[in-house]
């Protein structure tokens, strides 16, 4: 059984045993690069047009000296692109990228390829926290704590009914679980727009609810998504090694040294409070996280220390695109839920129909 | 090193599958469990693994009890061989038997050279480098039970609990198994595992016991406790034990010829 293996031999495994995550660092790069130009891009794309060789010009003038020349046109451009553009830019990478790793995160910790922060009625809960306290008037901070509260007790609900109902062995259960979780604060969600008396703050909701990036995208909105990603995002990337062990189920991770239910409750903390304040900022937004983390997992295998910061990177550029199509394609503001959910729909019938294959 | 099961009582809250069973696992010997399904087996499995907190006694290893200590410091005394099963994600084989590095990693929770190494040690042992890159979910059920066992040796505990390790494995790959569970014996592992044939046991075991239902156990050396009355008892089916050459087998008592 045990043999003493050659010295060619030995060397040539060290080399595969990098192999597979250089794979998945040339894609963070392609993925780097991709949000790079398409920044740049949206940048100058739109109802004003510029040149990509002024936007040089004004980054250059921002991050480092030579003063902007003293023209109108440059003051014009200088308001649109770090006014509007930019801001806009930079939120719909982060809900992207927000919501794509909570799903990644959800769908290892209940072993569920199939979860994701909508499925399980995280989004809808956070969108009734939050369409709560704008009918009664909270100021935005509060506006975010009550999303967050929302979308933790609709997990909550979740996991307990399933376990309940399932065992949590099987994983339609909790799918369907999900599906009834969502559906009760969707019907909450109805009965505050029913009730809300004032007619501008119920289209204020419907508008929100349906998702988009063109009322929230501020600096201030970006800066507060910015933080809580990050902060989500540092213990993430401590436990993911960890969340790969729980793969095999809550038992054996348990077996292998891993502190199990404190590890759970950080990790659906983190995921959690990431689609709670995307929602709160951009309303329901779906499919991204049920999507992106499942596409990723296709290329680059299901090692979290990989996987978590390619779906980051996957689902900012996948947002950034779509957000893109909606302002320079589509006349008008439409919301980009109603894109997502028009290219998720079909992408996840077709992913699953060859998953269920893999699986079985 | 002894893993020692001190009068231990287990059993989900007030229902008490198994009472009073004490055992001790020397290292270096195999200690097999046996017994008819529904004895609780997999019951006491799951108390010395902690999953279930005992209903009364101990498990120690040395004077350690491990109730006391930290799932992490378990980890670096017990290490789990579970019988195969699904996942729905399809890491590779590397990276499976890396998970049996998570007790060691530093205050970041990553893997440090030291742990790639003791990996790659692991996957030569076993003879596992063809399946090194791939993934763990299309393995066969044979190969799938040997990374298991991989990734339990990479944790580089004193002992190994394996849990049925050659069920549902066609006859080559049992014998393969087998053969394994002999050379970690040898080489100073603890085993403790639980089979439902005797012929596992006479092929790699030292000591055995012999569950029963109604909570009455024999424990000893394996001629002692795997004998044909005590299994004829135990199954309450005519078996005998015979000796063959150097080993002996299990077999039904042929019916007296008419």
């Amino acid at each position: 059984m045990t043999q003493i293996p050659d010295k060619a031999q030995t060397k040539v495994k060290a080399s595969e045993i990098s192999s597979s995550s250089s794979r998945g660092f040339q894609l963070l790069f392609f993925l780097a690069l991709g949000l790079l130009a398409l920044t740049a891009l949206g940048a100058v794309r739109g109802r004003v047009e510029f040149l990509l060789s002024d936007l040089w010009i004004l980054v250059k003038a921002h991050l480092w000296g030579p003063a902007l020349p003293d023209s109108p046109a440059y003051r014009q451009m200088e308001v649109v692109v770090f006014s509007i553009r930019l801001p806009r830019i930079f939120l719909s990478i982060l809900v992207g990228g927000a919501l794509s790793v909570s799903g990644a995160v959800y769908q290892n910790l209940f072993r569920n390829p199939m979860v994701a922060p909508d499925i399980l009625g995280v989004s809808s809960g956070a969108g009734v926290g939050a369409s709560l306290a704008i009918v009664i008037g909270f100021p935005s901070p509060l506006i975010h704590l009550t999303a967050f509260v929302f979308g933790l007790s609709a997990v909550f609900l979740v996991v307990t009914i399933s376990q309940i109902a399932g065992h949590n062995r099987s994983l339609v259960v909790m799918i369907l679980v999900g599906v009834v979780v969502s559906s009760l604060f969707s019907a909450f969600g109805s009965f505050l727009k029913y009730i809300s008396s004032d007619d501008q703050s119920l289209t204020n909701i419907v508008l929100w609810l349906m998702g988009s990036f063109a009322q929230a995208s501020s600096w201030t909105n970006v800066l507060i998504l910015l933080g809580v990603t990050i902060l989500a995002y540092i213990p993430l990337f401590f436990v993911s090694y960890r969340i790969n062990a729980l793969a095999f189920g809550e038992e054996e991770a348990s077996s292998m040294g891993v502190n199990v239910s404190g590890l759970k409750i950080i990790i659906i903390l983190c995921a959690t409070l990431m689609t709670a304040t995307a929602t709160a900022i951009c309303g329901l937004i779906g499919w991204v996280g049920l999507l992106i983390p499942h596409l990723c997992r296709f290329i680059v295998g299901p090692n979290f220390q990989i996987l978590l910061p390619t779906s980051l990177l996957a689902g900012g550029l996948f947002m950034l695109l779509v957000d893109s199509l909606v302002r320079l394609v589509f006349p008008g503001e439409m919301p980009v839920g109603i894109i997502t959910s028009l290219a998720g729909a079909p992408l996840f019938i077709y992913v699953l129909c060859r998953s269920t294959l893999k699986w079985n | 090193m002894e893993l020692k099961l001190e009068n231990l009582g287990c059993g989900y809250g007030h229902r008490k599958v198994v009472e009073d069973f004490s055992c001790v696992i020397p290292s270096g010997k195999v200690f097999c469990l046996l017994g008819p399904n529904g004895v609780g087996k997999t019951t006491l499995f799951k108390t010395v693994l902690g999953f279930l907190s005992p209903l009364a006694g101990s498990v120690k290893v040395d004077e350690q009890d491990l109730a006391q200590l930290s799932t992490k410091d378990r980890a670096r005394y017990l290490a789990y061989v579970p019988q195969a099963q699904f996942t729905p994600f399809a890491f590779t084989v590397r990276d499976v038997i890396m998970m049996g590095r998570t007790s060691r990693f530093g205050l970041f929770g990553r893997p440090a050279p030291t742990d790639r190494q003791a990996v790659q040690e692991v996957i030569e042992q076993l003879s596992l480098e063809p399946l090194a890159k791939r993934q763990f979910t299309q393995l066969s059920g044979g190969e799938r039970q040997l990374v298991m066992i991989a990734r339990a040796l990479a944790q580089q505990a004193s002992f190994l609990l394996m849990d049925e390790p050659a069920s549902n494995l066609d006859f080559g790959n049992q014998l393969k198994v087998l053969k394994v569970i002999r050379s970690l014996a040898k080489r100073g592992f603890g085993v403790f595992l639980t089979t439902h044939f005797p012929d596992h046991v006479f092929q790699c075991g030292h000591y055995a016991a012999l569950m029963r239902s109604g909570q009455s156990f024999l424990t000893g050396a394996l001629d002692e406790v795997i004998t044909s009355i005590n299994l004829t008892d135990t199954y309450g089916l005519p078996i005998e034990v015979i000796e063959l050459g150097d080993i002996r087998i299990c077999r039904p008592k042929p019916e007296p010829k008419p």
